[in-house]
């Protein structure tokens, strides 16, 4: 089993990064000839960031915002945390949402074991894991589409297996299972929904950070199996999603990096099929 | 015009270029063999006078009297005397990054020409520009490479308090409107400017506040948006020759009033050119030939909007017009590029 996660892992990290290599981010400065400092590496997991790109196909534009903190130890057991504060998004239809606080805690242990202490006198219990755990949290979502369609999401939170074991931050591929509590209505708040996802969801994601920090790649896919509550009926529906994108930094300015951006998503639920095709642009302060 | 008029014009002008050669270069004619240099902007001359020979025109109070022409939006023409003045200012601060301008107490008036006013006058203006000294953005570009690229600020901010303009149409009613600016305020960016800064090229923009009156009218309040592409070019050390050039539009807008006051534009070009002809005691008297085109909405008494299109020729009399600093203007010259002779160019490179 071990060796086969590492067969599939090497397979696909050399389909997707084309035999980058698997740095991390980082603060990096260099001189040129004439003497003058130039950051080539970044982090595009700390910034504050502001967004905007279009759907070619519809010529919807989309607007983004949020404010990324990631933080990371360099020694010994590694907690890298993604932090990702007021993250807001609209559209030129009149859709937008937004997050409070969301989080990815992610461990990494040099040589990828657990210790439990279950005495001060006994030797500590050492489980060897095949993958690192991490945590992924979500507090105080709202969203609105254009159909009058609201949701509020209460909270969410994930437990997470990350195979590729990374040292570095913003590299990960991790499956991914875990519950949700969300409100959702039409127009009016009369008639709530309470939709509970009861760790009845897998996701597998899978994050590339390169190039010096310059260019990323995120791939993630889930699927939910969700039961929603109303007044007069309980039922079960499926949401499935699927993202890729690739963001790519092609220019700074007073090392604040600006980056094109292409992303494709797709989300399927019970009433609809809604495909998003957009390449955009992204201008970061560095908060590292 | 006639052409005796434009005759006598270009023979001052020669005349005027011809006496500003000669000067110039006459301070070269002293041998080393003189027995004690004249201060810098003096010459010496064969009997031992010594007399201005450099004037820095950006720091004077001068008096203009000249014949204006002026051909007006409703096809007819007519000329007349046009009265000038004012007082300016400039400094460059001791390290040769900052440069100020001040014009006090300017005034433009042509009294009477077919039965019409113009007046211009303002209380004080003035503007700042500064060079930076580090980047004011540093691009990095990542296609093909990293490789940085400097971009250097030029540039700074204006300000205008209380300027008047008043139209007067004796034929026309009503006949008269008088626009009140308190005060104007915004920045400008400097697209092009010499080592110490007396040349730029800069685009100006910002924002007044105005008040209007048309006779008796209660005066209503505007907010007026305003943007210009303004020159002013010295093309030798002694200063004897000056172009400047503008080219204003503004937007007069009026939240603040009744809904009945519409949008109204107005745009204003001028180019003109200075010749130092003689000196009296060391003050400088100049030929100034203007040519301007303007157009104010609904300003000309009542609301007749159209192009008035004038030329002008006037003779200055300038008080105080010391010699020029080269001194620091050839220090900012090797700060700035370690060339002597070179200008800087915007990107903070020698041209």
């Amino acid at each position: 089993m071990k060796a086969f996660l590492r067969v599939g892992l090497a397979l696909t990290l050399a389909v997707v990064t084309s035999g980058a290599r698997a740095e991390g981010p980082e603060r990096r400065i260099i001189q040129d000839a004439e003497g003058r400092s130039l950051r080539v590496g970044f982090d595009l997991g700390s910034r504050w960031l502001f967004g905007a790109s279009v759907d070619p196909r519809t010529g919807t534009g989309h607007f983004e915002h949020a404010l990324l903190v990631r933080e990371r130890d360099d020694e010994g057991i590694r907690w890298k945390l993604d932090h990702a504060f007021l993250e807001g998004a609209a559209d030129t239809h009149g859709g937008w949402s937004a997050t409070l606080y969301h989080g990815l805690f992610l461990r990494n242990s040099g040589d990828g074991s657990l210790v439990i202490p279950f005495s001060p006198t006994a030797p500590p219990l050492r489980i060897v894991l095949p993958a690192d755990l991490g945590f992924e949290v979500a507090l105080g979502s709202v969203a609105r589409t254009p159909g009058e369609h609201w949701t509020v999401g209460v909270a969410r939170a994930d437990l997470l297996f990350d195979f590729w074991r990374a040292e570095t931050a913003g590299s990960y591929l991790a499956l991914r299972t875990g519950m949700a509590y969300e409100l959702a209505g039409e127009t009016a708040f009369a008639h709530v929904q309470h939709v509970v996802t009861p760790f009845s969801r897998v996701g597998l994601d899978l994050m590339h950070t390169f190039d010096s920090g310059r260019q990323v790649v995120l791939v993630q896919a889930a699927l939910s199996h969700r039961m929603v509550v109303a007044r007069d009926a309980t039922a079960w529906s499926n949401l499935l999603s699927a993202h890729a994108s690739w963001e790519g930094i092609v220019l700074a300015i007073d090392d604040a990096p600006v980056s094109v951006l292409a992303e494709l998503g797709f989300d399927r639920d019970a009433d609809r099929d809604v495909l998003r095709a957009t390449i955009g642009l992204r201008v970061g302060v560095p908060t590292d | 015009m006639g052409q005796a008029p434009v005759r006598l014009l270009v023979t001052l002008a020669a005349l005027a270029c011809a006496t500003s050669r000669g000067r110039a270069e006459a301070p070269t004619d002293l041998g080393p063999s003189a027995v004690e240099a004249p201060p810098p902007g003096f010459y010496r001359d064969a009997e031992g006078r010594e007399f201005q020979v450099q004037f820095d025109l950006n720091q004077r109070f001068w008096l203009g009297l000249g014949y204006r022409h002026t051909f007006f939006e409703d096809q007819t023409d007519g000329g007349g005397l046009a009265l000038d003045l004012g007082f300016r200012v400039d400094t460059l601060s001791v390290d040769t990054r900052k440069k100020t301008r001040w014009r006090i107490l300017e005034l433009d008036l042509a009294p009477s020409t077919n039965g019409r006013l113009r007046l211009d006058a303002s209380l004080m203006r003035f503007d700042t520009s500064t060079l930076g000294d580090r980047p004011f953005l540093a691009l990095t570009t990542f296609i093909g490479g990293p490789a940085r690229h400097d971009l250097y600020l030029q540039g700074g901010w204006w300000m205008d308090l209380l300027g008047v303009e008043l139209r007067e149409h004796r034929h026309a009613d009503p006949s008269r409107a008088l626009r009140l600016r308190y005060a104007a305020l915004g920045a400008h960016w400097d697209l092009w400017q010499d080592a110490d800064m007396t040349s730029f090229v800069r685009v100006r923009v910002g924002g007044a506040i105005d008040s209007r009156m048309v006779d008796d009218e209660v005066a209503k309040l505007s907010l007026t948006p305003l943007a210009a592409l303004e020159g002013e070019f010295c093309f030798d050390d002694a200063g004897f020759h000056r172009l400047s050039m503008s080219a204003a539009a503004e937007l007069e807008l009026a939240p603040l009033a009744s809904a009945d006051l519409d949008p109204r534009w107005r745009f204003d070009q001028r180019l003109a050119y200075e010749v130092i002809a003689l000196a009296i005691d060391d003050q400088p008297i100049s030929l100034r030939l203007e040519g301007r085109a303007t157009r104010r909405d609904g300003i000309d008494g009542g609301d007749a909007s159209g192009w008035e299109l004038a030329a002008e020729a006037s003779l200055r009399v300038s008080l105080w017009a010391p010699p020029r600093d080269l001194a620091a203007r050839d220090a900012a010259r090797r700060l700035r590029s370690g060339h002597a002779d070179a200008p800087i160019s915007p990107s903070g490179s020698p041209r």
